[in-house]
């Protein structure tokens, strides 16, 4: 592990992050996986009982269970339960967390931020160690085999962003296979050439990362061959899934996962527009947008999560905002969970700067979620400098100051006066390069829906007029 | 059994000003109000005098709540029942401080309605009395939305709720701060 941190190739480190695992975290995740396999090899998906009898265990437990389901017989009635909303994981947290957890163990992982609302979604460390069984099966299924061993790496996670941690660790339910996290960007490294060494020389067996940092190491040339690519949080178009392969000369598994609740679903090795439902303690349902309806089989709808394993979080009927098709029936690839084809998924969409340099729309995501006076957020870049920030605000964000008669609106949008926007401004214009304007627009509506977050028309515009 | 507002008024009524509570001896009184209510002769209620427990006849409230209790008993024209002695023995020494701990002074039963109300349901509900015209449950209902020890116990578990959330929101600030758990893949 030392001679990974001390290379004299590696990353600058800025963060020192382990799984966190103890003893009893680790007999939680064994567990896990042994049940989680059998149900894989005996195709147990769990169904409509299955999601009952989770209802039933957390009812004592959650106060919110307890509010939701009152004067519900959810057991026969499993579709007039209400629905848990993105905006009650923010405003009634507290009620959804289980009576007499242990909050010690409590961790909060940063969002990537790819929508307009953030979520602090509250995690147990033996609910993410859970993500190790889980995306090794998933590449198992593609032909890799994990190697426990502490001499061996399993996987580089790879980013693209002005600024977040880049970390290396061990995984204890890996057998202490090293794991790491780098970023691309010129800022991370000593020497930039340093990155494909470093790569290299850490040979990890798998690259994981979002569709634009694995776009971003295909556009610098970056020569390794991984044993596979595991991508997620974005949308992943079929385009630069066939182009990620010929570069890298492995398969590119596409996933579905939330923060919320880990993995969901992996890209059907046969059919990969499709995904298979990938844990066995997750009950899925597409529902009408308009009526609320359960939707049958072949239906486009959003997509409701109940279940999971984190104990923070116990999602009953929850709306993810996300949108897609469902349907059930065996598959060639021989996993006859049922399997889900995403739409209009979370695309991602870059930021230019005046010097042609990306912005990675996670960067603008950190800087607006951090501030605690933005509730909801939309960026839009509208010409090659100009950008508007919309968004739902704190009062004390959107109160002007008294100015001077004299000073005459420039447009419709707010120029900054207050010295929270003005903070704001400088911010973001500092991120997206020298001579971009960003204008607020205070009016953007705060009703919990995911929002697209990120809007690139400029590039819209140049793409039509070619 | 009259209509529970008869005994409201009586409590409401209460003529404070007929009674000397330093001089008061509650065993002399309780001992005259049921010699009084079932015209025989009858042992001291209480297992050893109630004037000799310091923590009863030091407290004025006590004393006087007592005194109020034994009006009602005591009306002739009180349509109560036969009544469990040793239930009342038990209620008065042991609920009655519990009340008189939130309901104080004791000119609030006379002064409040509800309070009023209270004392002479807590009363029934002791003695498992049913004023006329009402059901078990609705006395039952009614009771426990007027309970000053309900009132606080659900006040207690208010707070109780409201320190766990603002621990957890508390936590969850602290947690975002802090080192999170690694893993594979981001969402």
């Amino acid at each position: 592990m030392n001679r990974f941190l001390e290379s004299p190739h590696a990353p600058i480190w800025n963060a020192n992050i382990g799984d966190r695992i103890q003893k009893d975290d680790f007999d939680f995740v064994e567990d896990f996986k042994k049940v989680f396999y059998d149900s894989k090899k005996n195709q147990t998906y769990l169904g409509r009982e299955g999601a009952i009898e989770y209802v039933r265990k957390n009812l004592y437990l959650s106060t919110f269970f307890q509010d939701q389901l009152k004067g519900i017989e959810f057991a026969e009635n499993f579709e007039s339960i209400p629905f848990t909303t993105r905006e009650d994981l923010q405003s009634k947290i507290t009620e959804i967390i289980p009576i007499g957890m242990d909050l010690e163990r409590m961790v909060i992982n940063p969002t990537s931020g790819t929508t307009g609302k953030p979520i602090l979604a509250p995690n147990h460390p033996k609910a993410i160690g859970c993500y190790v069984p889980l995306i090794e099966w998933t590449v198992e299924k593609y032909g890799v085999i994990p190697i426990h061993n502490p001499k061996s790496t399993f996987a580089i996670q790879l980013c693209y962003q002005e600024n977040t941690i880049v970390y290396a660790t061990t995984h204890s339910l890996a057998g202490g296979a090293k794991f790491a996290k780098i970023n691309l960007h010129p800022h991370s490294w000593k020497n930039p050439n340093d990155i494909e060494t470093f790569i290299k020389e850490s040979s990890p067996q798998i690259l994981t990362g979002d569709p634009y940092s694995l776009e971003s190491a295909m556009k610098m040339s970056l020569n390794y061959k991984p044993e596979a690519i595991h991508s997620t949080a974005l949308e992943l178009t079929t385009s630069l899934r066939e182009k990620l392969r010929e570069h890298f000369h492995c398969p590119v598994i596409n996933s579905y996962s939330l923060n919320e609740s880990g993995p969901i679903a992996y890209a059907c090795k046969t059919n990969p527009e499709w995904m298979h439902v990938l844990p066995h303690d997750i009950y899925i349902e597409i529902i009408s947008s308009e009526t609320g309806e359960v939707l049958p089989s072949g239906n486009i709808g959003e997509i409701v999560v109940t279940g999971g394993r984190n104990p923070f979080l116990p999602l009953l009927r929850y709306k993810t905002g996300d949108r897609g098709e469902f349907q059930y029936g065996r598959c060639s690839c021989g996993d006859f969970f049922p399997r889900l084809r995403l739409l209009s998924g979370r695309k991602p969409v870059y930021f230019f700067k005046l010097n042609g340099e990306t912005v990675n729309p996670i960067d603008v995501a950190r800087i607006l979620r951090r501030n605690p006076h933005i509730y909801q957020f939309q960026m839009e870049q509208y010409t090659k400098e100009n950008f508007i920030c919309r968004v739902s605000a704190s009062n004390e964000f959107l109160d002007l100051p008294v100015v001077s008669e004299s000073t005459k609106p420039e447009s419709n949008f707010v120029t900054p006066k207050n010295p929270l926007q003005i903070e704001l401004k400088t911010e973001l214009e500092n991120l997206l390069g020298i001579g971009s304007h960003v204008k607020f627009d205070t009016n953007f509506p705060l009703d919990g829906r995911k929002q697209i977050a990120f809007i690139n028309s400029y590039l819209d515009t140049l793409e039509k007029s070619k | 059994m009259l209509e529970i507002r008869y005994y409201v008024k009586q409590i409401l009524n209460f003529p404070t000003l007929s009674v000397d509570l330093q001089t008061l001896s509650l065993d002399a009184m309780w001992f005259d109000a049921l010699l009084t209510k079932r015209k025989e002769n009858l042992t001291p209620i209480f297992e050893k005098p109630i004037d000799s427990l310091t923590n009863i006849n030091s407290n004025l409230n006590i004393k006087a709540t007592h005194a109020i209790l034994a009006y009602v008993l005591f009306d002739p024209d009180s349509k109560i029942p036969e009544i469990d002695i040793k239930k009342l023995r038990t209620y008065l020494l042991e609920t009655i401080p519990t009340l008189c701990a939130l309901v104080n002074p004791y000119t609030e039963w006379m002064k409040d309605a509800e309070r009023a109300e209270e004392l002479v349901r807590s009363l029934f509900h002791t003695l498992d009395l049913l004023p006329a015209n009402e059901t078990k449950s609705y006395f039952e209902d009614r009771f426990r939305s007027i309970d000053s020890r309900e009132r606080i116990r659900i006040l207690e578990q208010t707070k109780m709720a409201q320190e766990r959330a603002k621990e957890i929101l508390r936590q969850m600030k602290q947690k975002e701060e802090e080192e999170a758990a690694s893993k594979y893949n981001r969402e």
